[in-house]
Parts: structure tokens; sequence; C-alpha cells
């Protein structure tokens, strides 16, 4: 992918030249429609290209990662210990590449947009500093985060202290416990252990 | 007519508004190459915004220009 916008680019880019230089001496209506779609069309097309790649790279964990105070946390992925983010991290139940993201953006309506002004505010702090001390999620986790995959699975809905009492299921469907009152800790650090 | 007025798009032909914008948009597309190179979080912040601007200013040029009779 990353090619095909560098080589797309680049082809862009010739045409602009050439384009820039005939412009003067277009009269025919084939090379206003080249024009049209060299100058208009093209263009577009790649921008959506690029940023949609782009915003695919800001979901992968090296991205995230790539910031001094979440290396640790990158690190907690491959701790031996039974640790939330560790355990979905090593059997494979999230995407990989894009673990942090898939976990840490609600699955609510314009989730994606405020973990991205959230993202403006890290970039902030990590390049201008603003930040001091242990880092804190902006508000508690989630419950509808993990029922998006576990809230109709078997072996959520049949696993017997999710049903004692039985009208504990409602309660975390509702968010009145939190998931992470029993499945913690989140992550795990070795330098904390 | 002032230099910064003679820039004013509305003072400018369609062949002068169809060079400042292709200028813009080869513009646009190479910061944002940069971007597709470059993940470092603060490189996106500022130049995914900017290529898009630089890119929309150029297709905005030369649709101004299509529709005054390019």
């Amino acid at each position: 992918m990353t090619w095909i916008l560098i080589l797309g680019a680049i082809a862009i880019i010739v045409l602009l030249l050439v384009l820039r230089r005939t412009a003067k001496a277009m009269a025919t209506r084939q090379e206003r429609l080249l024009a049209l779609v060299v100058m208009g069309i093209l263009p577009i097309f790649w921008l959506g290209g690029a940023v949609q790649y782009t915003d695919g790279a800001m979901k992968k964990v090296e991205f995230c990662t790539s910031c001094h105070v979440m290396e640790r946390y990158g690190e907690s992925l491959h701790a031996d210990e039974d640790a939330l983010a560790a355990t979905h991290f090593q059997n494979n139940r999230v995407d990989r590449e894009n673990a942090c993201y898939v976990c840490h953006t609600s699955y609510v309506a314009f989730g994606g947009v405020k973990a991205k002004i959230r993202g403006l505010r890290h970039v902030q702090a990590q390049y201008l500093g603003g930040h001091e001390g242990e880092i804190a999620l902006y508000e508690p986790y989630s419950n509808s985060d993990c029922l998006r995959c576990h809230g109709d699975a078997r072996s959520f809905l049949e696993q017997e202290w999710h049903n004692d009492p039985p009208e504990f299921l409602d309660e975390l469907r509702a968010g009145d416990v939190s998931c992470l009152e029993c499945h913690e800790p989140a992550h795990y650090f070795e330098d904390e252990s | 007519m002032s230099r910064l007025a003679a820039l004013m798009p509305w003072n400018c032909t369609d062949y002068e508004l169809v060079r400042c914008g292709t200028i813009a948009e080869i513009a646009g597309i190479v910061l944002l190459v940069i971007t597709v190179l470059v993940h470092n979080p603060l490189l996106l912040v500022i130049l995914i915004p900017l290529g898009s601007i630089l890119i929309l200013l150029g297709w905005i040029a030369w649709v101004w220009a299509f529709v005054r009779g390019f």
C-alpha cells in the first residue's frame, strides 16, 4: 500500500507539472477533460487514500508505544503474568497489530473521533510536556468495550460467577459493576513486581 | 492594485489560478508522502492538516478556474 501511494503521488506530480506547463495552450475539450482528471479528480482520490492509510498506521501498537510513557504498556502486552492486556494480546483475542486502539476506543458514536482528539493531547504532552506522574485513563474503563466481544459469548453468559446472583449479568451490562473489579490488573508491569 | 490584492483569486486569470493550484496540490502531496513514510506523531499532527488543506486549496483554485470557463 505504501508503494502504491508513493507511485501514485509521483505519477500525479508529474502530470500536474505537465499540466502547469501546458495550461496556457489548452483549448480543446479533450485537453480540458485531462485537466479535470489530473487536477480535479486524481489528487482528491489520492488524498483520501493517503489519509486513510495514515489513519490506519496511527492505530498500530508501534505507533501508540512510540511515545516514551507508553513503552511500558507495550512491554506489558508480552508479560508472562495473567493480566488482561497480555492474555488478550498473546492469545489473539484482539487484532494484535491494533491492540491498543481496539481496546481503548469506546464503541459508541464518535468513539474514534474522541480518541483522535485525545491523541492530540497526548502529542502535546509528549513534545511540549504538561503531564507529571502516573498516567491514567480519562474515565473509568467502560464495560461496553469488554461486552462488545464478550457480551453474547457462551463462555461469558454461562460463566457461574456472572450469574450469581442472576441479575448480576444485567448489572454488568448496565455498567453498575466494572469488569475490572474481578478481572484485574489490566496491565502488568515488570518494574512494579 | 496592491501586490496583495493582485494575489487574490478573483484578480487572477484562469491560467494563473491553474498554475497556483497545481503548485498547491504538488506541495500538499509531497507533505502527505512524508506522513505515509514517517509515522512520527508530531509530524502527522502538523503535516496531515497542512497537506490536506494545500490539496483542497489547489482543488478549489481549479474549480474556480473551471467555473469561470477555463
